[in-house]
């Protein structure tokens, strides 16, 4: 499977490149995850999704309904788009360090 | 070549094995098999990858191989798409014997991956993603807010558990989790046809992983929530969102699993080529200019026969629609089916090179646009257009469809009343 080495660390990704240890996440990590995804840099507009995921996850162990993620970033879905191509489940959760969820995603 | 120890064959095996055989055919067909090797032939990936050999499988079941073909590579391999049957001359159902031999409460197999994890998320919560009722109403509303702002009328509805409505929705819950655009989108057409429609706030979810996991016991409640919200909410015909294996759940599930239960069942599919057709929602074929090919659900096409209604949705709302090659019921499964999506990274490198033939397919059409009225097609090709490096993206036909809408005057849309 996969990985890449930030800093040292060698963290596993899925076979989706999702990180399978959210634990070891942290803002070098999610760097290394955009890239992968095409994104060169991650703009105070990327943080903001990125950490409210982030967020999310780390109290409710799950993915916030993107209802909730535009709301509380007061991004459009489709600004959400532009900033993540792959889409918030396949590009931001990813980025943020969030598991793969299961289910048909 | 493998040697067969004799002693160990189990004669009790072929008729355990057709004892518990879900089908709405006869389940001791496999007693018809000829040897002739057709659906090796008609297999794709045989040759492909390794363990992908319906003949041996069925030999092995006859022979009461138990051990090999319980611990066997091939039953998760194998993703249940039919093409092997589709060529057998005694219509030997291989994808259902599968299914059989996967299933937990049949020979006690455990699924590889998340797949049982997403059986048991919607047996416990009525989705298979876990969204609430609250999250749930809450996704719809902000979708009908939207579809108000981009059609200009605010009495453009989602409606929520109206009664005698001649159509019940039932979505994909990945739409309402992570994808919400597609409501709003199949809402746009439903508002431009004048539509009689309504969702369920109770259960909504279309989807069936226990198609995949072989639980009769869970394939049983899971169809029964859809009989039930069709009783309760008197409508007169369930629709499936586009998505091949809830449809086929919904149709032929309800038949096998509901002692023949017969209340309507259509993909939004064949919806919206009747609507195109009789000019109830008009379409302009301009606004879609990139070349489009179609890639066939097995479930939708092949085992359900939804084969042309897709197409004339593309000639319609496309300028350069091309076929891809072999296509229709011929066509080859995307290497996602079956439930090979939700198996994990031990079934991801038979899924990847399952993927060669479909990007190949893909290539030699030269179309930017894939469509394909199947979640799970949707994520397989987005997966293999990726790891081939394919300059071409992924569509469903409604987001097409959708683009293409003239959107109607009040005065027309009066008259579709």
């Amino acid at each position: 499977m996969p990985s890449i080495n930030v800093n040292g660390v060698e963290i596993e990704q899925d076979e989706d490149g999702f990180i399978v240890d959210p634990n070891l996440w942290n803002e070098d990590v999610a760097k290394a995850l955009a890239a992968q995804e095409g994104i060169s840099e991650l703009t105070d507009e990327h943080w903001k999704v990125v950490n409210y995921l982030r967020n999310y996850y780390l109290q409710f162990q799950i993915a916030p309904m993107i209802r909730k993620l535009c709301k509380e970033t007061g991004f459009s879905l489709k600004k959400i788009y532009e900033l993540f191509p792959s889409g918030p489940a396949k590009g931001a959760c990813k980025v943020a360090g969030l598991p793969k969820p299961t289910g048909c995603v | 070549m493998e040697t067969i120890a004799a002693s160990k064959l189990d004669p009790t095996f072929m008729s355990e094995v057709v004892s518990k055989f879900t089908t709405d055919k006869n389940p001791a067909d496999l007693y018809n098999c000829l040897t002739c090797g057709m659906c090796s032939a008609g297999c794709p990936y045989n040759g492909v990858h390794d363990h992908a050999d319906p003949r041996k499988f069925i030999r092995q079941v006859v022979l009461g191989m138990r051990e090999e073909v319980l611990s066997s590579t091939f039953i998760w391999a194998c993703t249940m798409c039919g093409r092997c049957t589709l060529h057998c001359p005694m219509n030997v159902d291989i994808a259902g014997l599968v299914r059989t031999i996967r299933s937990p409460k049949n020979f006690g197999l455990k699924a590889p991956g998340f797949l049982q994890d997403v059986v048991d998320a919607q047996i416990r919560t009525g989705n298979q993603m876990e969204v609430t009722t609250e999250e749930y109403l809450e996704t719809l509303e902000w979708m009908e807010e939207e579809l108000q702002q981009e059609v200009g009328d605010p009495n453009a509805r989602i409606p929520v558990d109206q009664e005698g409505a001649e159509f019940l929705f039932m979505w994909d819950p990945r739409e309402i989790k992570y994808y919400p655009q597609d409501i709003q989108s199949i809402a746009k057409i439903m508002w431009a046809a004048g539509a009689s429609w309504t969702v369920s706030s109770r259960w909504w979810d279309a989807t069936h992983y226990a198609l995949f996991n072989g639980d009769d016991e869970d394939s049983t409640t899971m169809v029964r929530r859809t009989m039930e919200e069709f009783e309760r909410l008197k409508v007169k015909e369930v629709i499936i969102t586009e998505c091949g294996h809830a449809f086929r759940a919904q149709r032929w599930g309800r038949i096998v699993w509901l002692n023949g239960a017969t209340y309507p069942v259509r993909s939004f599919v064949q919806l919206q080529a009747e609507w195109i057709k009789e000019g109830r929602i008009k379409v302009d074929r301009t606004r879609n200019t990139e070349r489009v090919t179609f890639h066939d659900p097995c479930n939708l096409v092949r085992k359900e026969g939804v084969v042309e209604e897709p197409r004339y949705c593309l000639q319609q709302v496309c300028m350069d629609f091309v076929e891809m090659w072999p296509n229709r019921q011929y066509n080859y499964c995307c290497g996602g089916g079956g439930g090979l999506l939700a198996m994990g990274k031990d079934i991801y490198p038979y899924r990847m090179a399952k993927g060669k033939l479909k990007a190949e397919q893909i290539k030699a059409t030269g179309a930017k646009i894939v469509v394909t009225p199947c979640h799970n097609c949707y994520d397989q090709l987005t997966d293999i257009i990726k790891y081939y490096k394919l300059d071409c993206k992924v569509r469903h036909i409604h987001h097409l469809v959708s683009n293409a809408l003239i959107l109607p005057s009040k005065a027309e849309r009066e008259q579709l009343k």
